[in-house]
């Protein structure tokens, strides 16, 4: 009679309704795919539906099935319609949100960052919400620290140090502990045949035929029992055609096979263990990391692979060191230097190490290829950090850039910052030049930590003229205005170096939602952020201390005012 | 054919115009918008994204 009455509707028991708004493109979906999946092997329990957009949803049907509970497809072009008219698309879209609203959500997650995104977050029926929305006054909000972060970083550097899965996970809450990936090797070590996706989206984003066609010759050249498939979309044809159809492959056509206008599904369940994958940034390299088909990506333009890199471990990433590389869409460049500097003797080599041994050994590559096409790439492998995120590391031991030594600096930073995840790098490997420049950069360090500190000033300024009995106004407009001047100044030192842009950046999106329905909840916020901004410049410059850059002279960042 | 439809994309845009401005005066009288209007402001984003 004393038994314990379990109660099933407990709220830790209870089944959450989760909605994961992601109506960007299928690489997003599949990389919010393997969020979900790593949320639903910690949490089983909770319900999650995908809401998505019809072009991009349809293709990965199959894979989101697998991996979501629910989806919601939206067809936005059917339900917008001059046919339809004014009324009629508006009766369309509020019938989209009804359907969707007929479940209760305790938390919606808006994963991706348009416009349409976030108006109709902000109309999904959810306790809780992450990610942008727009408020009832219009206001775009972004709550969370890890959607601020996403916002402010990425697409706008090559200094975000996260993958944007291990980002979506942040976003969501994701636990790293159970989820890591393992350290088996996935596909079968050696392989006969290999995948081959030359084509982009963008033509920054891909080689001329003729560097795929020497690719190809080589490769079939040294390896007599391979066969290499060439997958592609229907419009892909006249590529394919160019790539192959070639004086030096003319002895070699038997062992090339076209696999073009293939749906994904078809694509994905064509492909074993004994594939190797190669090809530029795109979704391919992303469905496949589903099956740990092994990848090698060549990352051109607009890509940057530390964001973007399939999410599957031992995997290669060539990319070349190009000043300006990566760039943006807009950016223009008839040149295409970045295409150059990655010769293709290296992709060559690459697979066919991989080939025969599954892995790309320093010392034959040093030995099999010239120094001379090698000087301007990096050949990276992805590999997972003891926290769960995934990292490049670089195949020859080349030395750290500038860039990567602050990349691994803000990983620590974000990861503690927003998360309390300690997250521990080895040393940086840099060269004498590298350790001049990055000493200089403990001066702008300095700078940072200090206008960050006459930001926190000024707030708690605020804060005490309105606590007192008679507030005087023009004092806090004097402090208002001292606070945007701070800001105009931070924006003059990421103009003089942009090493240190990711921090302001993010102070930017966080000083625009900061929390708060009054004067003195908003100073307060502010205060915080400029109090984030300031750590993350201590700690930057205990760093460069630790790494005996800091010259003991210049005057070191005061601990407070 | 071809005019009607000009005529149907007029009559969309000056209706989807006449909304959104009836929108853009509730917020400078600090109203706050109703489902309809978020609708609304939704269906003008995911045309502007499609241009």
């Amino acid at each position: 009679m004393n038994a314990k009455v379990i109660d099933d509707h407990s709220p830790e028991t209870a089944n959450k309704e989760i909605a994961i708004l992601q109506i960007t493109r299928i690489g997003d979906i599949l990389q919010t795919c393997h969020a979900v999946r790593l949320l639903k092997i910690n949490h089983p329990e909770y319900n999650v539906t995908l809401i998505a957009r019809k072009q991009f949803a349809e293709p990965v049907k199959f894979l989101i099935d697998q991996i979501f509970d629910d989806v919601k497809i939206i067809d936005f072009k059917r339900s917008i319609n001059l046919a339809d008219g004014f009324s009629g698309s508006l009766k369309n879209i509020k019938n989209i949100l009804k359907d969707i609203n007929t479940k209760k959500f305790s938390a919606s997650i808006n994963l991706s960052f348009s416009k349409s995104s976030s108006y109709l977050h902000s109309m999904i029926n959810s306790d809780h919400k992450i990610g942008p929305y727009y408020n009832e006054a219009n206001h775009k909000v972004i709550h969370d620290k890890w959607s601020q972060y996403l916002f402010s970083s990425v697409m706008r550097g090559d200094l975000n140090p996260f993958n944007l899965v291990d980002l979506f996970s942040n976003i969501i809450g994701v636990k790293k502990d159970n989820t890591h990936l393992t350290n088996s090797n996935f596909s079968k070590e050696k392989k006969e045949n290999i995948l081959l996706h030359p084509f982009a989206s963008l033509e920054k984003k891909y080689w001329k035929s003729n560097k795929w066609s020497e690719v190809i010759l080589r490769v079939l050249e040294a390896n007599k029992d391979i066969t290499i498939h060439i997958a592609g979309s229907s419009s892909d044809k006249d590529g394919y055609e160019k790539i192959v159809n070639v004086p030096i492959l003319e002895k070699y056509r038997s062992r090339i096979k076209p696999l073009l206008g293939k749906s994904l599904s078809e694509l994905y369940a064509q492909v074993d263990d004994t594939y190797l994958f190669v090809g530029h940034d795109s979704m391919i390299g992303n469905l496949l990391s589903f099956k740990n088909i092994k990848t090698i990506t060549i990352s051109l333009g607009t890509v940057r692979p530390m964001e973007t890199a399939p999410y599957s471990i031992n995997n290669y990433i060539l990319s070349p060191k190009t000043k300006c590389y990566p760039c943006f869409p807009d950016t223009p460049c008839e040149f295409y230097k970045c295409h150059g500097d990655i010769p293709y003797q290296v992709l060559q080599e690459v697979i066919s190490q991989l080939l025969i041994s599954n892995k790309v050994e320093k010392e034959q590559f040093l030995k099999r290829v010239s120094p001379f096409h090698m000087n301007s790439v990096n050949i990276s492998k992805t590999t997972v950090n003891k926290v769960g995120h995934l990292t490049l590391s670089n195949v020859l031991d080349e030395y750290q850039t500038e860039r990567d030594v602050f990349r691994d600096f803000y990983r620590t930073i974000w990861s503690y910052a927003f998360s309390e995840v300690d997250v521990i790098s080895p040393l940086p490997n840099i060269s004498e030049a590298t350790a001049s420049s990055l000493g200089k950069q403990a001066q702008t360090v300095v700078h940072l930590f200090e206008l960050a500190e006459f930001g926190k000033k000024y707030s708690r300024y605020i804060l005490e003229e309105i606590s007192k009995k008679a507030p005087e106004i023009n004092k806090i407009k004097d402090y208002s205005k001292k606070i945007d001047e701070v800001d105009r100044l931070l924006d003059v030192l990421v103009e003089a170096n942009e090493l240190i842009a990711p921090i302001v950046d993010y102070g930017v999106v966080a000083k625009s939602n900061l929390s708060g329905n009054n004067l003195v909840s908003l100073t307060e916020s502010s205060f915080y952020v400029y109090q984030e901004m300031s750590n993350a410049a201590s700690i930057i410059h205990e760093f460069l201390t630790k790494l005996n850059l800091t010259n003991t002279n210049q005057q070191t960042p005061r601990k407070s005012l | 054919m071809a005019q009607s439809q000009e005529a149907y994309k007029e009559e969309f845009k000056k209706e989807l115009f006449d909304k959104l401005t009836a929108i853009n005066n509730k917020l400078n009288r600090n109203e706050t918008l109703t489902e309809e209007d978020n609708a609304i402001l939704l269906m003008s984003s995911v045309l502007e994204e499609q241009g």
